[in-house]
């Protein structure tokens, strides 16, 4: 493997990496081979081949490699067995993925991608969706980064179900630092982080448009969440559509700047989640050996007069206590005691100061 | 010849008497000052020599030795002027010998002989009738400053002239009508202004009943700072002692002779954020008071709390706990008044539109920084924070009349009141004082509300010291309805209350 990986590290194309080890049986051949027969093999510029004959060194190739292995990463080529059948059906994928944990192919798996910086409303559907899916035995795979792919992480791990975590930095890299738990919890809990960029490879912005079309590939269909205007989430669909899988995406308020993306994507034709159900529903259409989450029983509100009142005002997106006295005509006082109790069952949360969402 | 003028030094915000005595005896022509001097006392002999020459008096051709006394105290300032003069003419036995043992005067002379105002004249003049003195000399300027304090005769000199035609035949210098000040403008701003606003309103009045101090979170144009304004109306009138504390404070500061009076309303500073950390807690060679201290006993104002220097807020923390603050210097230790109530100001991000994600664009880490720019320990003295919303039209434009702060400012009292006897006999003032020792003491909780605490402790992951303030808010909660048990109804509101801390940017996943 050390050749492959050696072969990884070039600054060369997919394509001329395939047709080198092609034409010189392997990766091991490309090594082997001296400037000249690279030139005349007519696959490279002669200052490639220059340059390849420069970056040969013996004495580092096996160092390396094996600084690789200590640190428990996998190194898997195009032609090795553990890489993604999904993959291969594909244009444009990678030479070679590192990996750490334990990669999965043949569990179905979805995407869930959205804002990094979501409402909390983004934020709860992503929970529940990925509860429903991790419930039904669908791995989620999502990039960690903060917002939707984070909750889509954390949700699935809390259910105890498998999860992928595509990086834009290398895999020994995790970003954002905060995340530094979940990233141990995935591994811990038989997970997947996965990259296909070198270790040590800093999370440039660069790298993370191809890093979603690596989270599309991984996945059977994904699902956009939340997405702005201008939204990496967007990029993630595009590629979704071009390697033929199905594409979700959540609707939400018109005139919200968070969904815009989302509902866009709807009119251009993407399946709408009308209900987390219905949703389900269709996608155990899809994978015929997975069974429907088990349904959810019908919640009996008991709320008092008042709490109901302010309960009523409530949404997924936050709403002031000032807002809450206006529309309810109550005085601020009750209105607080409201918010505790109804806090005190479940049924509300402050997102921000003096801002409730309600949970249910 | 020999001869003693009384006169006073400030330090801090505090007086004492200072001595000063001329001796002329033969030798060769020069005049020496001597007593622990700081460079513009040491001038003065300059000053003094021209402004008598100007003035009709010939300096003989002897030595004169000045001495200020106690040596102990470094004296600085610009007041000692005149008692070198008159001391030198005494000396000269220009003065009657035995009148000046009841006087004492201060004033910076000009080159012509007459006298300029100086600073701190209010607790000079205090500090000389303390003393038994019973006349002061002042400048003319400074007269009306000096006329506040009762029992003593305080006269106003306008030149040398004037003092030594008092000093030697009682004349006392011709008066000028000052026409009686009239009752400064009120400030304008007051509560029946704020329309809407209701949990600001609020937390407010729980706020000023309690002396707790008070932190609003809000986007721009949201009206935090004219609510800052309007705090001063609802806050008790000063008694005369904390009048007289207050004025000494802006004696020393030199603030207090344009007003012609004492200090009548609480004050209302607002520093600006650019404000550097002398400026905020006083300082200086000589240490003058600072904002904290100008604040006394009213409101400290901090409008966008995250854009001060970190270590300019962070000095704020030991006076906020001691109501006073040290200031050390070579010249000895001076400490400052400063018990005020904080209120702050922010914005939720850069932008200041956080948690409106429509209008926001800043991502979560830009405002996860933004508001940990203010640190986690003075948020632990900050009680009461909430947020404040842009009114909307509706509020803006609506009839209703908005209760004024009279009202509120008698509930206040009220409540102080309350305070006031439950905490009689101990050094504690207001609720916010109580320490974490004597909390079960003094806000005990039935079974019923340590079950719902306890519950709450869970739900909302208070912390020990997020429960300690809850505790002490509600305890004002129940003190402004007259309740002498807690109820669930007080803890219930004051839960709201609670600052922001970790839990808005750290919860997150």
């Amino acid at each position: 493997m050390k050749y492959e990986y050696w072969l990884d590290l070039l600054p060369l194309s997919v394509k001329e990496k395939i047709l080198l080890t092609g034409a010189f049986k392997g990766a091991e051949g490309v090594f082997n081979a001296s400037t000249a027969e690279l030139k005349k093999s007519n696959l490279l510029s002669d200052e490639k081949c220059e340059y390849i004959s420069r970056e040969k060194n013996k004495d580092r190739l096996s160092a390396n490699y094996e600084a690789l292995k200590a640190r428990g990463i996998n190194f898997i080529t195009v032609h090795d067995e553990g890489y993604p059948e999904r993959f291969k059906t594909l244009k444009g994928m990678p030479y070679g993925i590192y990996i750490k944990g334990n990669l999965k192919n043949d569990i179905p798996c979805f995407g869930i991608v959205g804002a990094r910086r979501c409402s909390a409303y983004g934020r709860k559907m992503t929970s529940e969706i990925v509860n429903g899916l991790s419930g039904m035995g669908i791995g989620i795979v999502s990039g960690m980064v903060r917002g939707i792919d984070g909750e889509a992480h954390s949700a699935a791990l809390k259910n105890g179900g498998y999860t992928i975590a595509v990086l834009g930095s290398g895999v020994d890299v995790c970003y954002p630092k905060e995340h530094e738990g979940m990233y141990r919890e995935i591994l811990s809990s038989g997970g997947c982080i996965i990259s296909e960029n070198p270790p040590e490879t800093e999370p440039l912005a660069k790298y993370f448009p191809g890093r979603n079309r690596i989270i599309s590939a991984l996945s059977d269909g994904i699902c956009v969440m939340e997405a702005a205007k201008k939204s990496g989430s967007l990029i993630t669909a595009d590629y979704a559509l071009e390697q033929g899988r199905s594409v979700f995406a959540l609707p939400g308020r018109c005139g919200d700047v968070l969904s815009y993306g989302t509902n866009h994507l709807i009119e251009q034709g993407a399946g709408i989640i009308v209900t987390k159900e219905d949703f389900f529903r269709e996608i155990s259409e899809f994978f015929p050996k997975v069974g429907l989450p088990l349904p959810e029983a019908p919640e009996i509100f008991k709320l008092e007069k008042e709490e109901m009142l302010v309960y009523s005002c409530l949404d997924f997106y936050g709403t002031g206590a000032d807002d809450i006295c206006e529309k309810t005509h109550l005085p601020l006082i009750s209105v607080l005691q409201a918010i505790i109790s109804l806090t005190e069952k479940g049924f509300c949360k402050e997102c921000f100061l003096n801002q409730y969402v309600k949970l249910r | 010849m020999y001869k003693k003028i009384n006169t006073a030094i400030v330090t801090g915000v505090e007086s004492t008497i200072v001595c000063v005595e001329a001796d002329i005896s033969p030798g060769l022509p020069c005049m020496d000052l001597v007593g622990f001097l700081a460079s513009e006392v040491k001038e003065s002999k300059e000053r003094v020599r021209t402004a008598l020459k100007n003035s009709g008096y010939e300096l003989p051709i002897k030595r004169i030795t000045i001495n200020l006394f106690p040596a102990s105290i470094r004296k600085c300032g610009s007041g000692f002027d005149l008692p070198i003069a008159m001391s030198v003419l005494g000396a000269l036995g220009k003065l009657p010998s035995e009148n000046t043992e009841d006087i004492a005067m201060v004033g910076e002379l000009s080159l012509t002989g007459s006298i300029l105002p100086v600073r701190g004249v209010l607790p000079m003049v205090l500090s000389v009738r303390d003393k038994g003195i019973k006349t002061m000399i002042v400048p003319k300027e400074n007269l009306s400053e000096a006329r506040l304090v009762p029992g003593i005769d305080t006269i106003g000199a306008s030149d040398i002239s004037e003092v030594v035609a008092f000093l030697s035949t009682g004349l006392l210098p011709a008066e000028e009508e000052t026409e009686p000040v009239s009752e400064s403008e009120e400030t304008g701003f007051d509560f029946s202004m704020i329309n809407g606003q209701k949990i600001i309103r609020r937390a407010c009045e729980i706020a000023v009943s309690g002396m707790h101090n008070f932190l609003m979170i809000g986007p721009p144009g949201a009206g935090k700072t004219m609510i800052a304004k309007c705090i001063p109306s609802i806050l008790p009138d000063m008694t005369m002692d904390e009048r007289i504390e207050v004025s000494k404070i802006y004696s020393v500061c030199g603030l207090l002779s344009e007003n012609k009076k004492l200090i009548e309303k609480r004050p209302f500073r607002n520093p600006h954020h650019t404000i550097s950390t002398a400026g905020l807690t006083g300082g200086g060679s000589n240490p003058r008071p600072g904002e904290i201290s100008l604040a006394h006993r009213g409101v400290l104002f901090l409008d966008e709390l995250p854009e001060f220097q970190k270590n300019t807020i962070e000095i704020l923390r030991q006076p906020m706990e001691e109501k006073v603050v040290r200031i050390g210097r070579s010249a000895g230790m001076c400490s400052f008044p400063a018990n005020f109530i904080l209120v702050a100001a922010m914005n939720p991000c850069n932008c200041g539109y956080y948690p409106d994600l429509n209008r926001c664009r800043c991502s979560q880490s830009s405002i996860k920084k933004y508001l940990s720019k203010v640190s986690q320990p003075l948020l632990d003295r900050i009680d009461i924070s909430v947020e404040a919303k842009p009114v909307t039209f509706n509020e803006l434009t609506k009839p209703e009349k908005n209760e004024d702060s009279a009202s509120i400012r008698k509930r206040v009292i009220k409540t102080m009141k309350v305070q006031k006897e439950r905490f009689s006999g101990t050094d504690i003032l207001f609720n916010s004082q109580i320490p974490a020792g004597k909390i079960e003491e003094y806000c005990p909780l039935g079974d019923k509300e340590t079950k719902f605490m306890e519950n709450m402790f869970e739900t909302m992951n208070l912390t020990a010291r997020t429960y300690h303030k809850t505790l002490k808010v509600a305890r004002t909660i129940a003190d402004m309805e007259d309740s002498e048990k807690i109820e669930k109804i007080h803890l219930t509101e004051a839960l709201m209350y609670r600052g922001i801390d970790k839990r808005f940017w750290e919860d997150e996943i």
